[in-house]
């Protein structure tokens, strides 16, 4: 597996709050390491925020390689 | 052919024995025995060979899987069955997912006696081999990964009305290990504390959770935790 990165999103929600997303986030930029990078988050937003830094790292990482 | 046992390990890392020898395979192999592995059905070869060989021609990956299966066949034990062009393992290979897999939906029937159930050697901890990305794999790993957090706290739930707090607690800190975030899992570990009438370790338990939910998320704990935490102060 060449040039492929990971991202997975594991979403639940908590009863009793009015905040009850809850978010695991695990990724790597190389899934031919083992340098996962684990975070949690608790908004939709923060969701958003972790794909499109992990798109933009891997493109970046990508773009600069294929130079 | 004399058939023997043979046993597969898909929890933490791949591991193929036969009759408690560990037996070596080429990647592709062990690509091809784990996918089997995770299907509930007999594949068809076409399908087992696009989805193993993505990024190859048709017939490229038609070899491959004929050169993966040959280094399946193993002396006196056969781990694939190909039948009518399909594909699956042979009921003979122990899986240890499989295993698991019927405990925790054991463990999930109400019906069945928590004290029939044989729970040495289950797999409270491991994930469905962690460092593979395939798309097969990943869907499978976080199915199982939420099957078993189920199964855990009602283990532990379950085991607390049989007063096996030992065991209990083994189970919920499972539970906790498996998601640190994960509520119901914690709530599940002061269960056993309150059981047991440690109300100490209970409130010890509430605070931990209660911090590592603060520094992570900025939140705090839920309603259902602030009643549990109620009952825990009234004691």
């Amino acid at each position: 597996m060449q040039e492929t990165a990971v991202l997975i999103v594991r979403a639940w929600l908590e009863d009793g709050t009015e905040t009850p997303l809850r978010a695991r986030i695990i990724h790597t930029l190389d899934v031919t390491g083992h340098g996962e990078i684990l975070t949690a988050v608790a908004t939709q937003e923060e969701i958003h925020a972790a794909v499109q830094t992990w798109l933009d790292a891997f493109m970046a990482d990508r773009l600069a390689a294929s130079r | 052919m004399v058939s023997r046992v043979a046993r597969l390990a898909l929890l933490n890392a791949f591991a193929l024995s036969q009759e408690a020898i560990p037996v070596a395979l080429p990647g592709p192999a062990q690509r091809l025995l784990a996918f089997l592995a995770l299907q509930d059905h007999p594949v068809l070869r076409g399908y087992v060979a696009e989805t193993l060989w993505l990024d190859s021609t048709q017939d490229h990956a038609a070899g491959s899987l004929r050169s993966a299966l040959f280094r399946l066949r193993q002396p006196h034990c056969e781990l694939v069955d190909v039948t009518a062009g399909r594909l699956q393992v042979a009921p003979r290979l122990v899986i240890d997912v499989h295993e698991a897999g019927a405990w925790a939906h054991r463990l999930l029937d109400p019906s069945v006696d928590i004290g029939r159930l044989d729970m040495s050697g289950v797999a409270f901890v491991g994930e469905i081999l962690p460092d593979w990305y395939d798309d097969w794999v990943t869907l499978e790993r976080e199915r199982f990964r939420e099957l078993r957090a189920h199964a855990l706290e009602a283990l532990c739930g379950r085991l607390i009305s049989a007063d096996r707090f030992g065991e209990a607690m083994e189970a919920g800190l499972a539970a906790v290990k498996g998601e640190p975030l994960r509520e119901s899992a914690h709530r599940a570990v002061i269960n056993v504390h309150l059981a047991e009438g440690n109300r100490a370790a209970a409130l010890g338990q509430h605070r931990r959770f209660r911090d590592r939910l603060d520094h992570d998320l900025g939140l705090a704990p839920s309603v259902r935790m602030d009643d549990l935490l109620a009952q825990i102060e009234v004691r």
